[in-house]
């Protein structure tokens, strides 16, 4: 019922191509090579089992085999752990795609080709040990564009959330 | 093309089952 205020979350942005809002974290010719993020650590063990994230998402341009995460959970501020996991937004040769993927390679849940300048929410559960990517176009009672779900196994301890980074982690 | 998007209006789910709440929903008003 409450959203997110980015402001409270901390910025590091050494490209200056980070704009943080309460409500919104906006990337312009973010250089995809990692180093500028948002993030907010809740402490360990900060971050429940099971939940539901949710939020809208609108991608006005990628660079050609660009990749950027828009979310993220990990243990440590590193992402190292084969559990830690990030939703990937990624150019591949033209098309644009949302992916869910972990470290140790176990999960892989990916859409078809989106549409630039257009307004996804998207939603993120997880269930055990299962994420379910669900993706709905314009608003949270728009149309589903897509959903798929994915399993991990391992100990899903998470303590840093993360609302942007520019590039990826891995 | 540069990388440009943004992401807003994040709910974590985690306040959806505030007290007087009959059932846990998002900013959105949906159950959840």
């Amino acid at each position: 019922m409450v959203l997110q205020d980015f402001t409270t979350w901390t910025e590091t942005d050494p490209d200056d191509c980070i704009t943080v809002t309460e409500t919104r974290v906006t990337w312009t010719a973010a250089d995809g090579d990692g180093d500028s993020y948002v993030v907010d650590d809740r402490g360990a063990g900060g971050i429940p089992g099971d939940f539901t994230h949710q939020f809208e998402v609108n991608i006005g341009g990628m660079a050609y085999l660009g990749t950027l995460v828009v979310w993220s959970l990990s243990n440590t501020a590193d992402f190292t752990n084969n559990e830690d996991v990030e939703l990937k937004i990624k150019d591949f040769f033209g098309d644009t795609t949302f992916g869910i993927y972990d470290w140790g390679g176990e999960l892989e849940i990916e859409s078809g080709a989106i549409t630039t300048d257009t307004l996804y929410f998207v939603t993120i559960a997880r269930v055990t040990k299962t994420y379910t990517l669900t993706m709905r176009t314009g608003s949270h009672t728009g149309n589903v564009f897509y959903t798929g779900n994915g399993t991990q196994t391992g100990d899903l301890a998470s303590r840093y959330l993360w609302g942007f980074v520019d590039g990826t982690h891995t | 093309m540069a990388n440009t998007g943004y992401i807003q209006n994040f709910d974590d789910g985690e306040e959806a089952g505030a007290a007087g709440a009959m059932q846990p929903k998002n900013y959105w008003g949906e159950t959840i």
